[in-house]
Parts: structure tokens; C-alpha cells; sequence
């Protein structure tokens, strides 16, 4: 009996102090990750760019100015910070420029260009004329149903990007991505 | 000479069991001891050395102090790398960080620290092994702090507070919902599994405050339907507040006060500490006074709105019970029979082993210290939040808020701006040592990229 707790006791003193991982190593939420993020833009990008609408367009007017916009956050219960909302259309951007560097002109955001002129040359300058004007705004709306309750929380993403003609608002474009997420709430949770 | 002889007979017949029954009891005894002594050395080793707070605790504390102080940049300061360790700590650190810089307006702070905090409150299974194990059989503040529900509320309605003081009201109105579903964990379920509506309503009715939150931010997000049935729920669950839910006047506000008035309430331990309550009561406080506001000199009227929309220590009073609360019961009464079992036995044994009496109180005491229930709070919350919208002209006003029946407290900003579109909100955290005056823009808000005004 001895010699078995011997071996338990130094056991169990491990798995206390072993076994604690810190405050943000083993945690699950209903939040978007990083792997959403992937395989979501990884999606989209393939979309716009098999997209006929899309390559008539191209074909039509030579390469699309698009500006990108950050993600609308209509979800219930999620917030999703500026960094996050402006990574999942930015990365959309990124694949497309390198896979289609040729069709697509990605114009900077009119807000995020004056801010930076503005900080960058000291004086506000106005106006640019030089400024190409886009044609097309890409843009992202995230909505949930979200459910919690004192067991668990469940979150139902639809996650829906546009390519909108900013001249006519005509829809060139437009795919969904949808996932649902359950965390259920353990001991001391 | 019979009674005697009876005596020895007595003793002749059990002259074969009693040394076999002693061997067996002392072997039994010694068996006893090295358990205990191999559970109670660890034990106590961590008792020892968990006595009296620790390095970070003080700095905690000094950070804490400082806040009541209005020493707001000092409590910054030391709170800083307090929040960036990922240790049991980290959310109370975080959600305390958030407090001081809401205060100071450092804005970005306070943001990424109430994420941050939000992150962790929102996941799952973040003292899952070790941590649950440690939290149940050695002390309880081992587990990584989430907070009991009014906190986690609160946590979700300052990241939507500042959201809103930053127009980002997608995010703000996400982070109200999100404080009401934290609620649910105060008695949506009732033993048999079902629903609960009446203890749930009891709940909101004591956080309303999140409704007309939600109602402000479903107006700026041009969603007039939610809006509205934001407002009637807020109406609904407290009548009283029909002025604070009025459409129009939400709607046309141009600045709206934010003020934290008083002290939330205060996690304590009752008999030997291993049972979690809330003090002070709402009765034994009494109730909460309501603020006068001052617009360059002018007062304004308020009385209809400025009733208090959340009452924090009347929240604290639904505390469910949970499992880590049987444990620690448990514990504490099998650690007190223990000690009398084995303050018993040495007293009422002709021949007590005193390894076994002493182990046994040993052991009794050891499972009282670990019984001990965890009572990290967040200090820096209020009593209730005060929302006083109104509609000013357009430029630079003297703001006063001020509490007649509480002698000495108010708060006094010079030249707050109210923008000629939009809505402008301000954050009054009364203290009585942060009368002011201040002057508008605060220090925090001169650095680049931080801004309230729409």
C-alpha cells in the first residue's frame, strides 16, 4: 500500500502541476478560428476567381478596381475586432492578387487612404485626383444564431461575400460560407 | 475475591486476542500515519507557502488602491504586466485593467484588455486537468478566475461600452447580447431540467441596463424594429425605466453620460470559509441615490431618466450553487470530523496511539485549509451604471455630475464636446477622490488614434 502511494502521490502532485495549462492554451469557444479563416477565404478566392459572371466582366473591362471593405458584424453574442473583420476579406484580397495578379486592381480603402496620407505627410492635402476610383467594393457580412445556456453555447455561422458593382449596385458576385460551432461548458466553467 | 478472580478469568480468556488485536491496531495505526503523512506533507508544504499574498497580489493591490484614488495612471502601470501573465490571474487582470483604462480613456487599453478577459470567459474548458484536480483537492485559486456571472456580464457590457464610445456599434450591440446570455448561468435550468423563465426574468429585470444599451445601438445601426423591442423588453421587465426606453428621446440625443456610481459587492466566506456569499445586501446598503447633472452651471432635468438601470449587488444575491461548492462543503465537514474523531478517540481511548490522534486532526485541518473558497473579485466594479442621454447644441459644454445625498461626490469636466452629427459618450467613474475638474481632451486622449466623437 505504501510503495503504491509512493507512486500516486508524486503521480497526482505531476498531474496538478503538469497538467496546468495557462489561461489561453485549452479553452473552446464558438469563435470563427483561424482554420475558418483558411479554408473560408481559401473558398471565396476560388469563387470569385471560377466565377463566368466574374471573367465575363474582366473580359468586358480589363482588370476589376475593387476596394475591400471590412467584415459587417451582424452575428448575435460574437464580437469580431477590427483586426479579425478586416483579416477575413484582406486574405481574400492576398490569394486573389497572387493568383490572379493580372484581372484584379485592389484599391485601398478611401477612409484607411486618407487616415494614412494624413499621417504619413503631416498636412492634410484634401482630395487626391490622382486617386483611381474603384468599380467594385468586395464585401463581407457575418450573421449567427447563437444559443447559450448553463450547459453550452452554439453558434450557426452564415458568412456571405459580395462583389458589388458600386456604379449600377449590381450583384457581380456572391458566395456563403456556413459552420456551426458547440462548446459545452465543463466543471468550473 | 470472586469479583477478582472473575477479573483474572476474564483476562485469561482473552489473554490470546488482546496482543494480536494491539499488533493489528498498531500496524493499522503505522499504516495510517505514513498515508497521511504522504497526503498531508504536500499538502501543507503548499499551505505554507500559499500563506499571505504573493508578490503580484500586493502589486495587485497597490493597482486596486490607486484606482480608488484616482491615481489612474500609476494603477495602469502596475497592472500592465500583470495582465500580459497567463496565469490563474489573467482575466481578473485583464477585466481590472480594463476598469483603470476606461477611467483614463486610454481607450486602446481598455479595449484589448476587456478582449482579452472576453476571449477566456467566453471558451470552454480552460481549467480543464490539472487545474480543475488542483482547484478540487488543494485550493480553489488554482483555477484560472472566469468570474461568477454578474462579472462576466459586466465585462461584456464595458467591451460594449467602448465599442459604442467608438461608433463600432456592430460590435457594441454583439457585446451587449452576449452580456445577457452570460446571465444565464444565474437559474435558466431549474433541478428537473426545465426551464425556468421566473428566476431568468428576476435576473434581467436586475440588468436592463443591457437593453437600452442594445435599444441605442439598434437605433444607430438603423434597425428600428429591434430597437424598439430592445425598448419594450427594457420597459417591460422595469416599468419604471419608461423614460431611460423612450424611443424619441434615445434617438435624439447627442450626448450620453456614462456614470458608475458606488461600489459593487464583495465576495466573503461564511463560518470556517468554505461557503461563498455577497455582502453588502441592497436592503443593508440602502438604496441607490439618484444624480444630478450640471450643464455649464445649468441643471438639467434628469429625474425622469436617471434611474438606475442594474443593481450589481442585488445581481450578486442569485449566486447558483455550483460543484465546486459540495466539494468545498465536503471537505470542510469531513476535515471537522476528523478533528473531533480524532480529538475523540484521544480522549476516550485507554491507550491511544497518538500518531493516530494526531494524524486524524492533522488530516481534519488540512482538508479545512484546502476547503477554503476562492474570493478573487473584480473590485473596481460599481453598483449600478447610470445612462443619461441628452441633447445639447453642438460644441464644447462644462459637464458636472453630481450625487446631493452623498456630501462630496461628483465629477466635473471642462469643455466636453458634443459633435454637430453623431453622438458623443462620456464615462464618469465617481470616486470621491476624482472630483476633478478635468479638462477635455484627458491626457490618454491625446495620443493618435483614440477618439470618442463620432
Amino acid at each position: 500500500m505504501e510503495k503504491r502511494l509512493r507512486l500516486a502521490l508524486p503521480l497526482l502532485i505531476l498531474l496538478v502541476a503538469g497538467g496546468c495549462t495557462n489561461a489561453v492554451q485549452s479553452g473552446r469557444n464558438t469563435a470563427l478560428d483561424s482554420m475558418d479563416l483558411t479554408q473560408m477565404t481559401d473558398q471565396m478566392a476560388a469563387s470569385i476567381s471560377a466565377s463566368p459572371k466574374v471573367q465575363a466582366a474582366i473580359a468586358r473591362t480589363g482588370p476589376l478596381k475593387i476596394v475591400v471593405q471590412p467584415v459587417q458584424n451582424e452575428m448575435t453574442a460574437e464580437v469580431l475586432p477590427r483586426g479579425q473583420a478586416d483579416a477575413f476579406t484582406g486574405r481574400v484580397r492576398d490569394l486573389l492578387s497572387k493568383q490572379a495578379h493580372d484581372k484584379f486592381i485592389w484599391i485601398m480603402n478611401r477612409d484607411a487612404f486618407y487616415a494614412l496620407r494624413q499621417r504619413e505627410l503631416e498636412v492634410d492635402l484634401g482630395p487626391s485626383p490622382e486617386a483611381i476610383n474603384p468599380d467594385y467594393a468586395l464585401t463581407a457580412r457575418f450573421l449567427t444564431l447563437t444559443h447559450e445556456t448553463s450547459k453550452m453555447r452554439t453558434s450557426a455561422y452564415l458568412c456571405v461575400f459580395e462583389l458589388t458593382n458600386l456604379n449600377d449596385r449590381t450583384l457581380l458576385w456572391s458566395d456563403k460560407y456556413e459552420v456551426k460551432k458547440t462548446a459545452v461548458k465543463e466543471f468550473l466553467d | 475475591m470472586t469479583a477478582t478472580t472473575q477479573s483474572d478469568s476474564s483476562s485469561a480468556s482473552l489473554s490470546f486476542s488482546r496482543p494480536a488485536c494491539r499488533a493489528r491496531r498498531a500496524v493499522l495505526a503505522k499504516q495510517l500515519i505514513r498515508v497521511l503523512s504522504w497526503l498531508l506533507a504536500p499538502v501543507s508544504c503548499l499551505l505554507f507557502l500559499g500563506c499571505g499574498p504573493t508578490p503580484a497580489e500586493r502589486q495587485a493591490e497597490r493597482a486596486v488602491t490607486d484606482y480608488f484614488m484616482g491615481n489612474y495612471p500609476s494603477a495602469e502601470n502596475l497592472l500592465r504586466p500583470l495582465a500580459a501573465k497567463t496565469n490563474e490571474d489573467f482575466v481578473l487582470n485583464n477585466v481590472r485593467l480594463g476598469s483603470v483604462a476606461l477611467a483614463n480613456y486610454d481607450l486602446d487599453t481598455a479595449e484589448s484588455a476587456f478582449l482579452r478577459a472576453y476571449e477566456v470567459i467566453n471558451s470552454f474548458g480552460v481549467n480543464n486537468g490539472g487545474r480543475s484536480l488542483g482547484a478540487a483537492v488543494v485550493d480553489e485559486r488554482i483555477k484560472v478566475w472566469k468570474g461568477e456571472p454578474y462579472e462576466r456580464a459586466m465585462v461584456n457590457f464595458y467591451l460594449g461600452l467602448i465599442y459604442y464610445m467608438r461608433g463600432d456599434y456592430g460590435n457594441a450591440r454583439a457585446a451587449f447580447e452576449n452580456a445577457l446570455f452570460k446571465l444565464r448561468d444565474y437559474g435558466e435550468e431549474t433541478k428537473d431540467g426545465k426551464k425556468s423563465t421566473d428566476s431568468y426574468r428576476e435576473v434581467e429585470t436586475n440588468f436592463a441596463l443591457a437593453y437600452l444599451m442594445l435599444g441605442r445601438c439598434y437605433q444607430r445601426l438603423n434597425r428600428e424594429d429591434e430597437a424598439h423591442k430592445a425598448f419594450a423588453r427594457a420597459v417591460d421587465l422595469r416599468p419604471d425605466l419608461e423614460a431611460d426606453a423612450d424611443y424619441r428621446r434615445n434617438d435624439e440625443s447627442n450626448l450620453l453620460l456614462v456614470v458608475d456610481f458606488g461600489f459593487g459587492p464583495r465576495k466573503t466566506t461564511s463560518g470556517d470559509g468554505a461557503l461563498v456569499g455577497f455582502r453588502p445586501t441592497p436592503r443593508e446598503q440602502g438604496p441607490i441615490p439618484t444624480p444630478m447633472v450640471l450643464v455649464d452651471g445649468q441643471m438639467m432635468n434628469v429625474a425622469g431618466v436617471a434611474r438606475p438601470p442594474v443593481d450589481l449587488l442585488a445581481l450578486a444575491q442569485d449566486r447558483r450553487w455550483q460543484s465546486i461548492d459540495t466539494i468545498r462543503a465536503v471537505k470542510s465537514a469531513v476535515g471537522t470530523g476528523m478533528i473531533i474523531g480524532g480529538a475523540a478517540y484521544g480522549a476516550m481511548e485507554h491507550n491511544p496511539n497518538p500518531w493516530v490522534t494526531l494524524g486524524l486532526i492533522a488530516g481534519g485541518i488540512a482538508l479545512k485549509a484546502t476547503s477554503q473558497a476562492d474570493v478573487r473579485q473584480w473590485e473596481m466594479l460599481p453598483r449600478t451604471v447610470f445612462l443619461v442621454p441628452l441633447r445639447l447644441p453642438p460644441g464644447r459644454h462644462d459637464i458636472s455630475v453630481q450625487f446631493p445625498a452623498v456630501p462630496g461626490l461628483s465629477q466635473t469636466w471642462y469643455g466636453l464636446e458634443v459633435p454637430p452629427n453623431g453622438e458623443a459618450t462620456y464615462y464618469y467613474r465617481m470616486l470621491r477622490y476624482n472630483t476633478g475638474p478635468f479638462n477635455w481632451p484627458p491626457p490618454a486622449m491625446t495620443r493618435p488614434a483614440t477618439a470618442t466623437v463620432q
